[in-house]
């Protein structure tokens, strides 16, 4: 066996030229599919970061029924008792109420359907940090005779309004009598989210209960947990905890993320299956150039006595030495690429507005786990044992008299 | 001295159900060992086919192939290249060494396929290598070498199985003239000192000349055996 390898191992060395053609080829398809998913997954990654961190929160709770149509007096039952559980909660790092509303937004010349969400602004900030994307005026702040509005910049600039103008709220309350109220904007906020941005707009909780009545009342308790890869543990214990209440994690409260996550790992492997395909039949070609090359040697090998299993293993272990060979210098070059742009990210702003109003960054990070390549010198090895099928059946039905008398 | 290729009767018929080629009609023959024997005989005569016959890389349509006392023909294809790996030794016109091992490994190769241990192995590739004059070539790659020097590899190589007999295809076409008449003095000394069955088929008056015997085939059927 050792000396089939050494045969093997030498005999990829024998047509140096065509032999690095292959490397390249390997090396290059193998960097393209890497860099690929890793950019997949890092614009994958920082979407969902985005909606988590920015709207969704890890886990919320609503009163059953309320996210039906919204329906104002389903407020959570016993919020106090909820609250003090989830003090109590160790997984649990912060948590805040919300009040929500739909509504109309009107400034002096024009007006928006919206989400009026009446926050805590400090317990919010613990959860959501809208602070930091705040680009005009203050996140709430002292509170002054105006109640203070919060909204983003998409929506101000087509309201047309700037810090400190006010606007006039619009919605109906839990007996469905229509309630304006003139708020002042207190601050301007801009996201990676245009589309969200657009469509909502935070006051103070305490505000928006006395306009619509209510006492210690919310619709929504959005929860941060201390560890993330907790969430598949946290999220049933809150709901054997509140079985009368609606619990879910942010993977059920948006669907369509966590399929687009799933969805998008599964694209990225199918790429990489892809390019595997195509430097199989790069491989499969040069191999079958390599046996009709060598017909005679395959031919006088067999008739000195060498089986046909020794034949097809010395094809077999020559195709995957070919492989093996290029792939850590793609996982090298796909490594660094990865390395560098993880680290000082991608510039997509000339797409920024396509990729905001998907809730992405237009500077991108790529991502990539390592245990992605261990699967890539995997499938790098079953690509060149596939690939040298073929190849080796041809090389082991030469018949040996004929062969060894070829030109 | 012990018979060790015993054929009789043998056909060989190309194409029987299209164009039916008969290469050889009815050979009888009997090699014993020690023999220098010469096949010869024009382009067409049947030469390859008696000597793939002989070396076990073809079957006969007819008739029977003995080599040491086994029907050939019996075989499977498996048991064929066993049959051949420990019985036959092979050298060809074009030398057909391994070209990205050295002229030791190249002998050792086939010792290796016989799993003979690395001492016995080393030991046996460097005495053959100096028994056909390569004491010095032994780290050298076939590439590294002349013709004549790689056609007395490919003798050291078709000696290292310890075979009942070694078969020459044309060893000579391809060499000088005194490439050509080393290679004979080196095969002719094996077989006088060692005993060493040679079979050859060949054009080359040369060895024609050497051989103990010379049969002649015309037609595939052996005209003259002498």
């Amino acid at each position: 066996m050792i000396t089939l390898l050494k045969i093997a191992w030498r005999n990829i060395w024998r047509n140096k030229l065509r032999s690095f053609a292959v490397f390249a080829s390997v090396a290059l398809g193998l960097w393209a599919g890497i860099f690929a998913t890793s950019l997949a997954n890092g614009l994958n990654q920082q979407r969902v970061s985005s909606v988590i961190e920015n709207q969704l929160a890890h886990i919320q709770i609503h009163q059953n029924g309320f996210k039906e149509n919204f329906e104002i007096s389903k407020t959570i039952n016993n919020i106090q008792q909820v609250e003090e559980s989830l003090q109590q909660n160790k997984n649990i790092k912060a948590y805040t109420t919300r009040t929500i509303v739909s509504g109309m937004v009107n400034s002096a010349s024009s007006s928006k359907a919206v989400q009026i969400k009446g926050i805590v602004p400090k317990n919010e900030a613990a959860v959501i940090d809208l602070e930091k994307f705040m680009v005009e005026g203050e996140y709430f702040g002292k509170a002054g005779r105006t109640p203070s509005i919060v909204l983003g910049q998409t929506l101000a600039n087509k309201l047309n309004v700037k810090i400190r103008k006010k606007l006039i709220l619009k919605f109906q309350d839990a007996n469905n009598e229509v309630i304006a109220a003139a708020f002042k904007v207190k601050g301007i906020y801009k996201t990676v989210d245009t589309r969200a941005d657009e469509m909502t707009v935070y006051v103070e909780q305490q505000k928006l209960n006395e306009l619509l009545g209510f006492e210690n009342q919310a619709h929504e308790i959005a929860i941060k947990i201390k560890d993330l890869e907790q969430l598949a543990t946290v999220t049933p214990q809150l709901k054997a905890t509140f079985p009368k209440l609606l619990v879910e994690s942010w993977k059920e409260v948006f669907p369509g993320l966590d399929t687009a996550d799933k969805l998008q790992a599964q694209t990225s492997m199918l790429l990489l299956y892809i390019i595997m395909l195509a430097l199989c039949f790069g491989i499969l070609n040069t191999m079958l150039m390599v046996v009709l090359e060598r017909v005679r040697e395959f031919g006088m090998l067999m008739a000195v006595g060498m089986n046909k299993v020794k034949v097809f293993f010395m094809v077999m272990f020559e195709t995957v030495f070919l492989m093996l060979t290029a792939t850590p210098a793609g996982l090298a070059m796909a490594w660094l690429t990865v390395w560098y742009f993880s680290k000082y990210g991608l510039d997509f702003s000339g797409q920024s507005d396509g990729l905001g109003s998907m809730g992405i960054d237009p500077i991108v990070y790529p991502s990539l786990t390592y245990d992605y390549y261990p699967k890539v010198i995997l499938l790098v090895v079953i690509a060149a044992i596939l690939s040298a099928i073929y190849p080796a059946i041809r090389a082991v039905r030469l018949n040996p008299a004929e062969s060894i008398r070829k030109i | 001295m012990k018979e060790i290729i015993s054929i009789k009767q043998i056909e060989k018929i190309y194409n029987p159900k299209k164009i039916p080629v008969h290469a050889l009609r009815g050979v009888d023959l009997s090699i014993k060992q020690g023999e220098f024997t010469s096949i010869v005989g024009p382009s067409g005569s049947g030469k390859s086919t008696l000597l793939n016959l002989i070396g076990g890389l073809d079957v006969p349509t007819s008739g029977s192939v003995f080599i040491s006392g086994t029907d050939i023909a019996k075989l499977t294809a498996n048991q064929l290249i066993e049959f051949r790996l420990q019985h036959i030794g092979f050298v060809f016109q074009a030398y057909n060494l391994i070209p990205v091992l050295t002229s030791k490994e190249n002998v050792e190769f086939i010792m290796l396929m016989q799993n003979r241990n690395k001492k016995e192995r080393e030991e046996r590739a460097i005495s053959l290598l100096k028994a056909v004059g390569l004491e010095k070539e032994i780290n050298r790659k076939p590439v590294e070498l002349s013709g004549g020097q790689q056609q007395r590899v490919a003798v050291a190589r078709a000696l290292a199985s310890k075979p009942d007999f070694v078969l020459a295809d044309e060893p000579t076409a391809n060499l000088d003239s005194k490439s050509a008449e080393n290679l004979l003095d080196i095969m002719e000394r094996l077989n006088k000192e060692e005993g060493t069955t040679f079979i050859f088929s060949t054009h080359d008056a040369r060895v024609v000349k050497r051989a103990k015997r010379v049969i002649t085939l015309e037609d595939g059927a052996v005209v003259n055996d002498e």
